[in-house]
């Protein structure tokens, strides 16, 4: 049975095919989620209604992309929705969690090598700097990077063209090595 | 190749490899230590960032799933977008919509009305009015007893109010 037909079957009432799809697809889309809101209960909230979103539409979904790029875009609009609605809420502000014995920014004169900049820094840094990305750079770049999409998913996720696509990661790179640069030197 | 060129590669995916540009980044990194300190840098960084536990739910995820599916909860968490777009109008900008509505509502109103009685005691003078009604009769063809009676009752305050112009 294919992805589709279960999905098809789940909106239809099968809950056992409903327990197949969902765990077949549950860990890409909670990480998509996950990537965007650093928040594990976000993640989990927003990864549920990308799920409901898809049984809604199950009707509409019509084979043109695969379905786990259908997903994916489910799953990107719905975070980007989640934290257009909660600006009160620094993106990333969560990433404390995966840091919390440390605090404070990295000195800028610290560099890796000296055994002050920790792993976990480095990821703070990393993550910030990706956080201050212009949107559209942001989702490009994470969904290439982060959830390790090719280009052409990440051109189908965003509906925009490969061109385009590529453009965007370029900038994204340039603008993350301006800004890890001053932290990042030997 | 200079540090920049090498920094925006080392930044971009290991998927997007290019073996003649690899090539020359390799060269670049073994005789630049800032380079290199950066690569291992952001290769630890991203690796923290991708193996973070907390990218897999919960066990359960899908039982939790269908739990609130079997409560139709649409709405997430509270201050989550699916929130009616009035409820998360401040109050401020609703009772500024209801008061511009009630002042379209009553300007219409007051308009309405002065020109209703405008076109009244402008253009229907009383043996007008006995004109209409008698041709509204005859459009009606009301020509037995009961719509004699219906046609008295529409003619009266049309007379009463004709008389009292006068």
């Amino acid at each position: 049975m294919t992805d589709q037909e279960l999905l098809q079957k789940y909106a239809g009432g099968n809950i056992a095919a409903g327990r197949t799809f969902v765990e077949m697809y549950q860990d890409k889309v909670y990480a998509v989620c996950y990537s965007f809101l650093r928040n594990a209960h976000d993640a989990e909230d927003v990864a549920q209604e990308v799920f409901i979103e898809a049984i809604r539409n199950a009707d509409k979904f019509r084979g043109d992309a695969r379905l786990g790029t259908w997903l994916y875009r489910i799953a990107v609009n719905r975070s980007l929705n989640f934290l257009r609605d909660n600006r009160k809420r620094r993106f990333w502000q969560e990433l404390d969690a995966l840091i919390s014995s440390r605090g404070g920014e990295p000195e800028a004169n610290h560099t890796p090598g000296d055994g002050i900049l920790e792993q976990r820094d480095e990821a703070r840094l990393i993550a910030d700097a990706i956080a201050n990305l212009p949107e559209k750079q942001r989702i490009a770049f994470m969904l290439n990077k982060i959830e390790d999409l090719s280009y052409a998913e990440v051109a189908e996720v965003m509906e925009a063209s490969f061109s385009s696509v590529e453009s965007l990661i370029f900038r994204a790179r340039e603008n993350l090595q301006k800004k890890l640069k001053k932290y990042f030197r030997g | 190749m200079n540090c920049t060129l090498a920094q925006i590669k080392l930044i971009s995916l290991h998927n997007q490899a290019d073996a003649a540009f690899d090539a020359m980044l390799s060269d670049h990194l073994q005789g630049c230590r800032s380079c290199l300190n950066f690569s291992k840098a952001l290769d630890r960084g991203f690796d923290s960032l991708t193996s973070d536990p907390g990218r897999k739910p919960e066990t359960g995820f899908f039982d939790r799933l269908e739990q609130r599916r079997s409560k139709g909860v649409i709405v997430s968490a509270p201050g989550n977008r699916q929130l009616p777009a009035v409820v998360r109008l401040s109050p401020a900008i609703a009772a500024a919509a209801a008061s511009v509505l009630l002042g379209i509502w009553l300007g219409g109103r007051l308009f309405f009305a002065s020109v209703t009685e405008g076109a009244n005691t402008l253009q229907l003078t009383d043996s007008q009015r006995e004109v209409l009604l008698a041709s509204y009769a005859s459009d009606l063809q009301l020509t037995d007893e009961s719509t004699t009676a219906i046609e008295s009752y529409l003619y009266e305050p049309e007379t009463l109010s004709g008389n009292g112009n006068k």
